[in-house]
């Protein structure tokens, strides 16, 4: 593959020679130490390729073995360059593409940003716009360690923010002060802790997979008992602090209370919706649309399409914006309606305390009471679920 | 023929001194000649070759020479007899 680059890169050119004795032709030329490749023999003729720089040479000898060499096709990057030397935009055009790189690759154009689920990326990016960290911006070394500081000033959420800037891409990573806290927790191992009641109940059944069970079925418990204890006594007058793990089933009692006022408000989204486009070279905005937005007041939902290869970023996004006006109705309901409403809340609330399944409702009490102002929902359940807690025990030595 | 110390150091000197053609055969598609003379005769179903004191013939079925220098050939085809003439 690499001689067929060589080869191109020099130029070359398909001939034939034809004549009585083309062998001789052959014979003259590689003594001569003129290369030839891709030699074809049929009677008194020969076809074969050789460099462009030989190209005299092998006429001359064609010519002394009484043969007639004909130039058959050319190729090679010579030739291109010949062909299109009229065509001087070519390498202008190449030219200023290297020279607009080059300047272009000192910018940010695409800022990607990497958050945890407790924080929206869109009020990061909206941060760093006004701490100037925009697309269409160089910023390099210490001016990146300044807004690192002052983007974890600006927002209590944020616990750890690194900006990585690789050429033209910058990868801005945050951590939320909840998980790292989390992270710190998790990292401090060998903690003693015992299992404690979050709430009133009976106890119906004990797992205690780490620690001794402090408690038997039947047992009526308060918040904040003993359940497990991570304290395991030993019959020669030692004990061991371990960090306790288990589940304690109870019997708890717990009732909700829902209302629902006869007057309410409600959204109404109007059918009319407008879709605003833009595109956006570089940092400039060209309108693709000529619809506006709307002066009352509106849903906006926004969607930014980025145009982007493997390994690169090209400077164009598109922006679509939907505003969807909307307007609020206060509308009075009849105490029927109400009593439906709050039914169906009642089911959710059921969906809720059920926990996917962890909880089993045993029993339930329901009432619906209507008063001038609206209806209120009592729901009393009486349900089997897990009521330990982890309480952590501080040793000091 | 002895070889004196320093001599026959690249493949091309060793081919002169032993007076020979060294043939290196790959199945029976390609054959790569170094310190070869020249070309006898040519087409597609024979390959003539001169090696000095004798002819080395290829016959064969769509024989080309793929590359050619000074002393060295690649003869590439189907090739079905190598004949030594004297």
């Amino acid at each position: 593959m690499s001689v067929r680059i060589i080869r191109w890169l020099r130029g070359y050119f398909e001939f034939t020679v034809e004549g009585k004795f083309p062998e001789r032709f052959l014979n003259l030329t590689a003594r001569r130490g003129i290369i030839l490749w891709n030699i074809k023999g049929e009677k008194d003729r020969v076809t074969a390729c050789a460099r462009d720089k030989d190209k005299a040479a092998a006429v001359s000898f064609a010519k002394k073995t009484g043969a007639v060499l004909t130039v058959t096709k050319r190729h090679g990057l010579p030739l291109f360059c010949k062909k299109r030397r009229n065509r001087w935009g070519i390498p202008a055009g190449l030219m200023a593409g290297v020279i607009v790189y080059s300047i272009m690759s000192a910018y940010i154009w695409n800022i990607e940003i990497i958050v945890p689920r407790d924080i929206n990326s869109y009020e990061v990016r909206q941060q760093l716009r006004e701490l100037g960290f925009t697309e269409g911006t160089s910023f390099r070394g210490e001016e990146i360690n300044r807004i690192e500081r002052e983007l974890i000033l600006r927002d209590d959420r944020i616990g750890w923010v690194s900006i990585n800037i690789q050429g033209a891409n910058a990868t801005v990573r945050l951590t939320s002060k909840k998980t790292a806290n989390e992270n710190k927790k998790s990292s401090e191992k060998n903690r003693a802790s015992n299992m404690i009641a979050s709430e009133d109940g009976v106890i119906t059944g004990i797992k205690a997979r780490r620690g001794t069970p402090a408690v038997k079925p039947g047992t009526a418990v308060r918040k904040g008992d003993l359940l497990i204890s991570g304290v395991t006594e030993y019959n020669n007058n030692t004990s061991v602090f371990s960090d306790s793990e288990g589940e304690v089933t109870a019997l708890v009692k717990r009732s909700y209370s829902i209302c629902t006022p006869l007057s309410i408000s409600e959204i109404c989204f109007s059918d009319k919706e407008t879709i605003k486009k833009e595109a956006r070279i570089f940092t400039l905005p060209v309108p693709l649309s000529l619809e506006g937005e709307p002066e009352e007041k509106c849903i906006r939902t926004e969607n930014n399409a980025r145009l982007t290869l493997p390994g690169g970023v090209i400077p164009i996004s598109f922006r679509e914006i939907r505003s969807k006006p909307y307007s609020t109705v206060n509308r009075s309901i009849s105490g029927k309606e109400a009593s439906e409403q709050l039914k169906k809340r009642e089911l959710l609330l059921e969906l809720f305390i059920s926990g996917e399944g962890k909880n089993i409702i045993k029993d339930k009490k329901i009432t619906v009471t209507e008063t001038s102002g609206g209806c209120t929902l009592k729901a009393e359940y009486e349900l089997e679920c897990d009521i330990c807690k982890k309480n952590y025990i501080e040793l000091r030595n | 023929m002895l070889l004196k110390k320093g001599e026959g150091s690249s493949l091309y000197e060793l081919t002169e001194k032993v007076r020979g053609v060294f043939i290196n055969i790959c199945g029976n598609s390609q054959v790569i000649l170094e310190g070869c003379r020249g070309v006898a005769e040519y087409t597609d179903t024979s390959i003539k070759l001169s090696a000095g004191r004798y002819i080395i013939a290829f016959s064969g079925r769509d024989l080309h020479i793929e590359c050619m220098t000074e002393y060295n050939l690649v003869i590439k085809g189907f090739i079905t007899r190598i004949e030594y003439i004297y």
